[in-house]
């Protein structure tokens, strides 16, 4: 095939038969030295070189005996002597006739090295070479060409072909150390495309013979065409070589460039059907146009046959697809491209299901899908794996991962199942420990402590001594301490550390065993446990919350320093600001619990500072506002607070704001009454000279001023309970002076304005500059104040959308009765926008209001159960609960009702007006079902157990005495109404009227 | 319709440019010309000047510049014309097989142009297409006749010639777009015949590739539809999504979204497959869907092959949708996989603005086996 091109490109294809050749010599020998060379030159001009050989042998013996100048002659002879010979192996194939031609070249080379016929003599005898596939010897002749003296006289495509045949040589022969310098001038001097990809292509290969990667790899762009130089098998194959030799040295970016090159067989094959299609387009193309003959259509022809013979060949050649897939993948996986790798694995799964290493596709696409958070993928993939009964290599695993996705997913009943089956299939396995913490978290996150308990505690009970035996016990423990009951969740925390010291539960159980006995009021055992916990797990994260509690402990003793020192730690070992930010208020308070307000000031205001971006700044305000009332300075407190106001008062989710707002008058008027008592209190003493002698001589006197002006400080008050003293200050005033200049600095520091002259003109600032969340909450604080502004204004969905959630529960409350829909418009905006404010209670119970009142009972009840559950804790729950009874009670579910009124009375932080509230009501549900007599038994109770709450123990009294004319005992009824009408508790009473004439009136 | 317009006035401005003010109108120049033929219908034989057609008639004359004239029906039965070619039209094709084409040329324009008028007659009833077939061969590979050969090709029937013909034009239109004239070759490729052209709609797909690759995405586009229409071949297939991808780069989202819709399921492995995913990737992307996106793409990544046309593109956008998902040092990767492969691309281009604006590299973590 290869040389039959070559000798083709060299010299035209001729037609001349080979029969009647012998008979020529014979005629040669016959002719004179003259009619030879003619008849020899004449054959030669036509091309008809074999019918020439007899001719020009006659003239080589000729030429031999002749002078040294006819000899010259002779060097034609041998070259067109040596091209016939070629010319008859283009007809018979016979190696025999390249051996021939070599021989006459090399005897025109030596007997003429620098003759006319030097150059085409040594193409013409490298390609005879190359016909014997003699490639270093081929390749040494266009070695020789390429060089001085014999380069000079290269004509430019004589150049172009010597190159290329050259490297040709060197690649076929894999002498790539040789060819290396020749590849790389050819691709320098090539400038056909397909020529510089074929040049590449050898280099590159010679590149990665010699482990020279880097280089090869620079080669790429001269082969990313569709050169034919890329779809050769051999270099292909080189490609995966080189591949696999740059994964093995852990070069994994590099490897993958290579396989990202490699084509496989089957794209080869494609390409060279496709190309042998073109190529016999063509050569018809051309034959119908220049002709069977011409040197493309020879050169076309050869082509196609070339083709084709690859063609065949690769239809036998064993495909590498799979392998090279896997790499591509495996290399993906390891270039941390993991998006192409999750595809390509998963391909790989498809197309190649039954390959030995089929479950490592599966396990490496789950991986992927996971690593790129393709839940559905992984969860998709993980339940294949799991359905195939055969397939262990990574099931472990693929549970654990599976299971995280379930819970990802919500998938919380898929996800208790599979972890219950693991653990009870295997309850030994490694993984078993790591299906516990998952399944606890889980537990956690549902809120089903019972749950978690009952589960947990039977594993522990079933399977004594597994490796998950500590996570079941910090679990069930967990269980407990979420449930509140320090004492059973305490014992498995001790468990835990007792039995499972080396446990990665072993720290976070300490820290809870601390919990718990905190919980249980063990202030030594809790101190203990956290000091410990701080000494053994010194970098935990949850080593500031331990001090946190330490401080809370110290506190409690009280140890002001101690805990002062734990509470300062805090910030320094936890990013919780939740944290950080109670330490330094329950520091704050301590502070101001031993009257250090200057330090309390300067902890608030280090708070400020350096939490301002992330704290609850407004309320550290409000403390700080405190703290320099404290410190004698509410000039400065008022000041602080209204910085706050103006500098947070338009953003809605300032929460503390509203705190100061409702603050500020309050404190105002607070201070001015306290400093004005003082000054004029001491300024009467001290202008006053009978007042002081009064007060000296006379105690009562001073009590009595005392009982007049109840704002006078204690710190004034207290010396003049010393008769020495009142005493010494008739004659001298002067001990005085001091206090009298500090309260009327103190005055002088006052804002010259009344708080609801400085809210009015805010407010009208605010409104000017549509401040409008600003100008809400001025609006609601004025109004506190009884300044009234737009009286009668419906507030609307606008107004909603600038509210902060404490104006939002105003503007609701306010608009219940012009608009119920509108008021509840505000609630919902509370629970749809502020859900961590501290007023979605009073929203859930406003909403729950308004359907009570709209008759929406469900809908009622909906919101007050829902604000009961997430507000267990609150002291308002009570009202939710009272609520529900209420409703039932309208819903005339009486039993209903008083369930919810026992619930209340079964409350003990609920005593005292709630449960007077819920007897009465209780009372009213028997009443309106008329069971009198129960009816009475609880009206009873309420007056005779609850009469301070003279509201509820009032209406007792009334619907009692009721009760009583309603049961036909008139005596009795009038004697209730006589004991309400008789105490003088009762006198302003707005019942007071309607009781005294139903009394009349029996 | 727009897509027409442009196209069409393309056309016009390029013909009016080429060959208005540069080129000599050489049909004009011998139009007058008369063509020594032998009539030999019904089996007469006799020497006459084929000088034009009218109305449906041939018009001879006796005599080169006679005036005695003869019209022949071109429906006549059993036509048969024979044309005496000049012996310096004989001598300038024997250049030819020299291949010395501009000499061939230059001594065959005279009388090859006035042969041109008669092209539609077909070969069996007058014998001058190998001659016109000839010239055309040498016009195509000689050298600075361009503009000619435009005109040339333009002016032949190409439809009902033998394909041979269109061949030549099309390696005209490859000559043109290798010299970035493609304005010229579009108006030529609006000439061509792409129905019953096997051979010839490849190349055509290669220009619209070229076009489209140089930013020219209207032109391209017009080109692809054309294509799209020969049903049931590979380039129609091939085209469908690059109309797709057209409508993409013009931002009409939902006519791309139409065509890729409309080229069915394509399997992976099969070459359009990569190509679908880039394109899918790029509505995501211009959607500002980077999951999804990325999804796409890397897809498509797994199954393109370093040498396919939208290979620079498609690994390009894979490190770009790592860069959205904030992996730089991935996207680093594959930014200079592109400059690597290819350096001389817009898409290498871009690489490396993107990779010069990357954040330093993170400390490299030793890359592990899987398990």
């Amino acid at each position: 095939m290869f040389p039959r091109k070559y000798i083709l490109n060299l010299v035209l294809v001729l037609t001349l038969g080979l029969q009647g050749i012998a008979s020529l010599y014979g005629q040669a020998e016959s002719l004179t030295l003259s009619q030879l060379q003619t008849k020899a030159v004449e054959l030669v001009d036509s091309q008809n070189y074999l019918e020439a050989r007899p001719y020009l042998m006659e003239l080589v013996s000729r030429f031999e005996a002749e002078d040294a100048e006819t000899k010259k002659r002779l060097e034609a002879v041998y070259f067109y002597l040596g091209v016939g010979y070629l010319v008859e192996y283009g007809s018979n194939q016979s190696n025999t006739m390249l051996q021939e031609a070599i021989k006459w070249f090399d005897r025109l080379e030596k007997e003429f090295p620098n003759g006319n016929f030097t150059v085409i003599a040594n193409l013409a005898t490298a390609d005879a070479y190359r016909g014997l596939q003699q490639w270093t010897k081929a390749a040494d002749i266009y070695r020789k060409l390429l060089r001085p003296p014999l380069e000079v006289r290269l004509t430019g495509p004589q150049r172009v072909e010597a190159l290329k045949k050259l490297s040709q040589s060197y690649y076929i022969a894999k002498d790539w150390k040789s060819g290396e310098p020749w590849f790389k001038k050819f691709l320098e001097e090539s400038r056909d495309a397909d020529d510089q990809a074929s040049a590449a292509a050898a280099l590159m290969e010679a590149y990665i013979n010699q482990s020279k990667f880097q280089d090869a790899i620079d080669l790429f762009p001269f082969l990313v065409g569709e050169s034919p130089a890329r779809y050769k098998l051999q270099f292909n194959v080189a490609l995966i070589d080189a591949g696999d030799k740059l994964a093995k040295e852990k070069n994994y970016n590099e490897a993958m460039l290579m396989y990202r090159m490699v084509l496989t067989v089957e794209e080869i094959l494609v390409w060279q059907e496709n190309r042998l299609k073109d190529l016999n387009n063509q050569l018809a193309l051309l034959k119908s146009t220049a002709g069977a003959t011409s040197e493309r259509a020879v050169e076309l022809e050869t082509e196609v046959f070339n083709t084709d013979a690859q063609v065949k060949a690769l239809k036998t050649m064993k495909s590498y697809t799979p392998e090279l897939r896997v790499r591509i993948a495996r290399n993906y996986l390891l270039t941390s491209r993991d998006w192409e790798s999750f595809w390509a694995y998963l391909e790989l799964i498809k197309d190649y299901p039954d390959h030995a290493n089929a479950q490592d596709f599966f396990y490496a696409a789950f991986t992927g899908a996971t690593n790129i958070g393709m839940t559905d993928e992984v969860i998709r993939l993980g339940e294949a794996y799991m359905d195939d009964p055969a397939w262990s290599k990574y099931r472990d695993d693929i549970i654990v991962k599976l299971a995280q996705f379930y819970l990802e997913k919500g998938r919380a009943q898929d996800f208790f199942g599979l972890g219950k089956k693991f653990i009870e299939s295997s309850p030994d396995n490694r993984y078993c420990s790591q299906i516990v913490f998952l399944m606890g978290s889980a537990f956690v996150k549902e809120q089903d402590f019972a749950g978690m308990i009952s589960l947990f505690s039977g594993y522990i009970k079933k399977y004594p001594g597994v490796i998950m035996q500590d996570g079941l016990n910090y679990w069930t423990g967990m269980g407990y301490l979420f449930d509140q009951d320090y004492e059973k969740a305490v014992g498995y925390f001790e468990t835990v550390l007792k039995k499972y010291p080396g446990s990665a539960y072993a720290e976070d159980s300490l820290y809870r065993e601390g919990i718990c006995e905190f919980g249980l009021q063990e202030m030594e055992a809790a101190r203990d446990t956290f000091e410990t916990f701080v000494r053994r797990y010194s970098d935990s994260n949850l080593r500031g919350e331990a001090e946190y509690f330490l401080g809370d402990l110290e506190a409690s003793v009280p140890d002001v320093p101690k805990a002062l020192k734990h509470y300062a730690n805090v910030e320094k070992y936890t990013d919780n600001i939740g944290f950080i930010q109670n330490s330094y208020f329950r520091a704050a308070e301590l502070l101001e619990a031993n009257k250090r307000y200057d330090e309390m000031a300067n902890m608030l205001e280090r708070f400020v500072n350096n939490y301002r971006a992330e704290g609850d700044l407004t309320t550290a305000i409000y403390q700080l506002g405190r703290a320099r009332e404290l410190q004698g300075r509410p000039g400065d407190a008022l000041n602080e607070y209204w910085q706050a106001i103006e500098r947070f008062g338009d953003n809605p989710n300032a929460n503390g704001l509203d705190l100061i707002l409702e603050e500020y008058p309050i404190k105002y008027y607070t201070n001015r009454n306290m400093i004005d008592a003082n000054l004029n209190f001491l300024e009467k003493i001290q202008s006053e000279g009978a007042f002081r002698k009064q007060i000296a001589e006379d105690r009562r006197a001073l009590f009595d001023y005392i009982a007049e002006n109840p704002n006078i400080s204690e710190e004034v008050k207290r010396p003049f309970y010393d008769r020495a003293y009142r005493v010494a200050l008739v004659e001298d005033v002067s001990v005085l002076d001091d206090q009298v200049a500090k309260f009327r600095t103190m005055k002088s520091d006052l804002p010259d304005l009344t708080p609801e002259e400085t809210f009015k003109i805010a407010y009208d600032e605010a409104v000017a500059e549509y401040e409008k969340t600003l100008a809400l909450r001025l609006q609601m604080a004025l109004e506190e104040m009884n300044v009234e502004l737009n009286a009668g204004h419906v507030f609307t969905e606008e107004d909603f959308s600038y509210g902060s959630p404490s104006t939002l529960i105003w503007m609701g409350h306010k608009n219940r009765e012009f608009d119920p829909g509108l008021a509840k418009g505000a609630y919902q905006k509370v629970l749809n926008d502020h859900t961590e404010s501290e007023f979605v209670l009073d929203a859930l119970m406003g909403m729950g209001d308004v359907e009570q009142s709209l008759g929406n009972y469900d809908d009622a009840l909906f919101f007050y159960r829902d604000a009961e559950e997430r507000f267990p804790a609150e002291p308002n729950t009570v009202k939710a609960v009272m609520s529900q009874g209420d409703v039932y009670r309208k819903m005339q579910r009486a039993a209903d009702a008083r369930e919810q009124y026992e619930r209340v009375l079964a409350n003990r932080d609920w005593r005292g007006s709630p449960h007077a509230e819920a007897l009465f009501k209780s009372g009213m549900s028997f009443y309106e079902q008329g069971e009198f007599p129960m009816a009475q038994t609880y009206f009873e109770r309420t007056y005779i157990g609850h009469g301070a709450f003279i509201d509820w123990s009032g209406a007792a009294y009334l619907q009692s005495g009721k009760t009583l004319e309603r049961m036909g005992r008139p005596d009795e009824a009038k004697n209730t109404y006589d004991e309400f009408l008789n105490s003088p508790q009762f006198e302003n009473s707005p019942l007071y009227q309607e009781i005294n004439t139903a009394r009349k009136a029996l | 319709m727009r897509n027409l317009f442009i196209v069409c006035t393309l056309i016009v401005v390029s013909l009016s440019t080429v060959w208005g003010q540069e080129g000599t109108d050489f049909f004009k120049q011998y139009a007058n010309e008369p063509v020594p033929v032998t009539n030999r219908t019904g089996g007469a034989d006799t020497n006459l000047y084929l000088v034009g057609e009218d109305r449906g008639d041939l018009i001879f004359r006796y005599k080169p510049r006679g005036n005695r004239e003869i019209g022949v029906p071109l429906d006549t039965d059993g036509l048969l014309l024979f044309y005496r070619a000049p012996k310096q039209l004989l001598e300038a094709m024997q250049v030819i097989d020299l291949g010395d084409f501009n000499v061939a040329v230059q001594g065959m324009r005279k009388g090859i142009y006035p042969l041109t008028a008669y092209m539609e007659i077909p070969e069996d009833r007058f014998n001058i297409h190998p001659y016109v077939e000839r010239f055309a061969y040498a016009l195509v590979n000689s050298e600075g006749n361009e503009d000619e050969a435009v005109a040339f090709f333009r002016r032949l029937p190409l439809t009902k010639l033998s394909p041979v013909f269109s061949s030549y034009a099309m390696q005209l239109v490859e000559d043109l777009v290798e010299q970035k004239k493609n304005r010229e070759a579009m108006s030529l490729l609006d000439k061509l015949p792409l129905k019953g052209e096997g051979s010839l709609l490849p190349r055509i797909l290669f220009f619209a590739n070229a076009l489209r690759k140089e930013g020219n995405i209207e032109e391209a586009l017009f080109l692809y539809q054309r294509i799209q229409q020969v049903k049931d071949t590979p380039e129609a297939e091939k085209s469908q999504l690059w109309i797709a991808y057209c409508n993409v780069e013009l931002n009409r989202l939902e006519s791309a979204r139409l065509f890729l819709d409309q080229s069915g399921d394509i399997k992976p492995g099969e070459v359009g497959y990569s190509l679908k995913r880039l394109i899918q990737g790029k509505i995501l992307l211009l959607e500002k869907q980077t999951m999804k996106a990325m999804a796409e793409i890397s897809r498509g990544v797994v199954y393109t092959d370093v040498g396919s046309d939208w290979a620079p593109e498609i690994t390009y956008t894979a490190g770009y949708c790592y860069e959205l998902l904030q992996k730089p040092d991935t996207a680093r990767e594959i930014y200079g996989e592109v400059l690597l492969f290819y350096p001389k691309t817009t898409w290498g281009e871009k690489s490396k603005t993107q990779l010069d604006a990357l954040p330093p590299k993170a400390d490299p973590k030793p890359a592990t086996e899987p398990s």
